[in-house]
């Protein structure tokens, strides 16, 4: 049986004294897997992916990332772990002050590379993901199609194992957010685990992965036909 | 050609139009932690030759007697006693009045008035190389001269002396708060600076910054600017320095060589910066540090 690459047990989550974003909620995903996250507005879909990147610790339960107990993670750690993940947002967090080439070669820059080899590997990465000609451009003058390739590109410079992605294609008409899934499926198949947050209903019929559906603080895990069942709601 | 310049800073520290301020700021503190320095430095220059001073010589005390022929002749009588001890150079008596009036400067007018005890003293400048047998000189004063109290050192020096030193001191202390006030100053720039940037850092952090890398960033920003702060200084110093010979008789200053300012000012006028940029450096990676461990 092959190690889950995400794992709760029993996590719930209530910010103060609020109801449960998340309640007692057990599931397992898997080494290159794909899922789409779905659920209503304030379902607690972004707070979902921020447990996962160890956003917060104010949590009950058991999460294990890459088989780390993220409750246990030092503070020294955490970058560390954070440099394993990619993520990728609606709101593209791009820096603008720094060029598209510049904030590309961010992840690489934060482990300490040297510039020539960061400049080197994010131009490879702009030519691969389609933003050559675009290295000295600042974010701003991106149109959002370009911003969120840009962010894909940062997000997948470090290599990471598990990709998460909340809401990626919401700010892109639909013929860029279909290049958007073309590009995480080719990504799922280099092995890159991936979870993405989406409203879309039309790409999640396109693109068929399995469904993690969010409501009341419960998770379910629906895999479409031909999937097998990777996970189970405990 | 791709643009390496904007690599420098992960965080846009040039967007704060304020940081000239602070720049400002650190470049008068330097200016006057130099002046402090210096002026501690000329006065224990001066206190060391003071004290040397008032070392080679002695004190003797005598209550005044109240008919005044009767005064003087005791005083001759003394003075001539005095003269014959080998190696006494000089010897002046120091009046009740000539006391205060030393300590006038310093407010210590009131001393003249009943606080003081009615006496005056005779004090000898004596030649470095003499020996004096204290103990000798003390019996033989007692012998003739009853009711006399001798002292090694020039009394109406030590006084002053004491002053000189707390002067010093508090020159030391001002240069002490003026530098924890700059700590003061960058600690809130810092933290304002985290304000600002919070966005970017939340995403650095988000991607995997290490909080010593961003520590690093507010280091080089603070280094940046405590030098250029520095080099204000540095030149502030020197023009004070410059106005300062050129206003001043070097005659007043005995104790300080004529090439004034001399190596020892002008080394705390280039470290005194460096000094600052390193504890400035330090205070900006330490609130950093403890800043992003509080909100972990």
């Amino acid at each position: 049986m092959q190690n889950s690459i995400i794992k709760f047990e029993r996590v719930s989550l209530q910010y103060q004294q609020g109801p449960y974003i998340i309640e007692d909620v057990s599931f397992n995903l898997y080494p290159g897997t794909f899922h789409y996250l779905i659920g209503a507005s304030g379902a607690g879909k972004s707070s979902l992916l921020k447990l996962m990147y160890s956003g917060t610790k104010d949590y009950r339960g058991t999460i294990k990332i890459f088989d780390r107990d993220l409750r246990y993670l030092k503070p020294q750690e955490l970058a560390h772990f954070r440099q394993q993940i990619g993520f990728i947002f609606q709101d593209f967090l791009l820096l603008d002050h720094l060029t598209t080439l510049n904030n590309i070669a961010l992840p690489l820059r934060l482990r300490g590379e040297k510039w020539s080899e960061c400049r080197k590997k994010a131009q490879q990465m702009m030519k691969w993901i389609g933003l050559e000609g675009f290295e000295e451009a600042m974010p701003t003058t991106l149109s959002g199609g370009q911003k969120q390739r840009a962010v894909i590109a940062r997000s997948i410079m470090n290599k990471p194992k598990l990709l998460l992605a909340d809401e990626p294609t919401g700010n892109l008409d639909d013929e860029n957010a279909a290049k958007l899934l073309y590009l995480f499926e080719e990504l799922n198949r280099a092995g890159i685990t991936i979870i993405m947050a989406t409203h879309n209903k039309d790409l999640t019929a396109e693109f068929p992965h399995p469904i993690i559906s969010l409501a009341e603080g419960k998770i379910s895990i629906q895999s479409p036909r031909g999937y097998e069942k990777v996970a189970n709601n405990a | 050609m791709l643009n390496r310049k904007t690599t420098c800073t992960e965080i846009p520290f040039n967007q704060i139009k304020g940081a000239k301020m602070v720049l400002g700021t650190l470049g008068l503190m330097v200016f006057l932690i130099t002046i402090c320095l210096s002026a501690s430095v000329l006065l224990e220059r001066s206190l060391q030759t003071w004290r040397h001073e008032a070392m080679t010589g002695f004190t003797v005390t005598l209550p005044t007697i109240s008919d005044p022929q009767q005064h003087f002749n005791h005083q001759l009588e003394l003075m001539q006693f005095l003269r014959q001890i080998p190696g006494v150079l000089n010897l002046e008596v120091i009046t009740q009045s000539k006391r205060t009036s030393i300590f006038d400067p310093w407010n210590y007018s009131s001393l003249s008035s009943s606080s003081v005890p009615s006496s005056y003293s005779i004090e000898a400048t004596l030649d470095d190389r003499v020996k004096i047998d204290l103990p000798h000189i003390t019996s033989e004063l007692e012998m003739y001269f009853p009711s006399t109290h001798f002292e090694k050192g020039r009394k109406s020096k030590a006084a002053f002396l004491e002053i000189t030193h707390a002067v010093q001191v508090a020159t030391m202390i001002i240069a002490c708060l003026i530098g924890i006030a700059a700590i003061f100053t960058i600690v809130f720039t810092t933290h304002t600076g985290l304000v600002i940037h919070e966005r970017v850092i939340e995403i650095l952090r988000l991607i995997g910054a290490e909080d010593r890398f961003i520590a690093k960033q507010f280091q080089k920003h603070a280094l940046n600017l405590s030098l250029k702060g520095g080099a204000l200084g540095i030149i502030l110093s020197t023009i004070f320095y410059f106005l300062l010979t050129m206003n001043l008789d070097l005659s007043l200053l005995p104790l300080t060589s004529k090439s004034f300012p001399s190596v020892e000012i002008w080394s705390i006028i280039l470290f005194s910066p460096l000094l600052v940029s390193l504890v400035v450096m330090a205070s900006a990676r330490t609130t950093v540090m403890f800043s992003l461990s509080q909100e972990k």
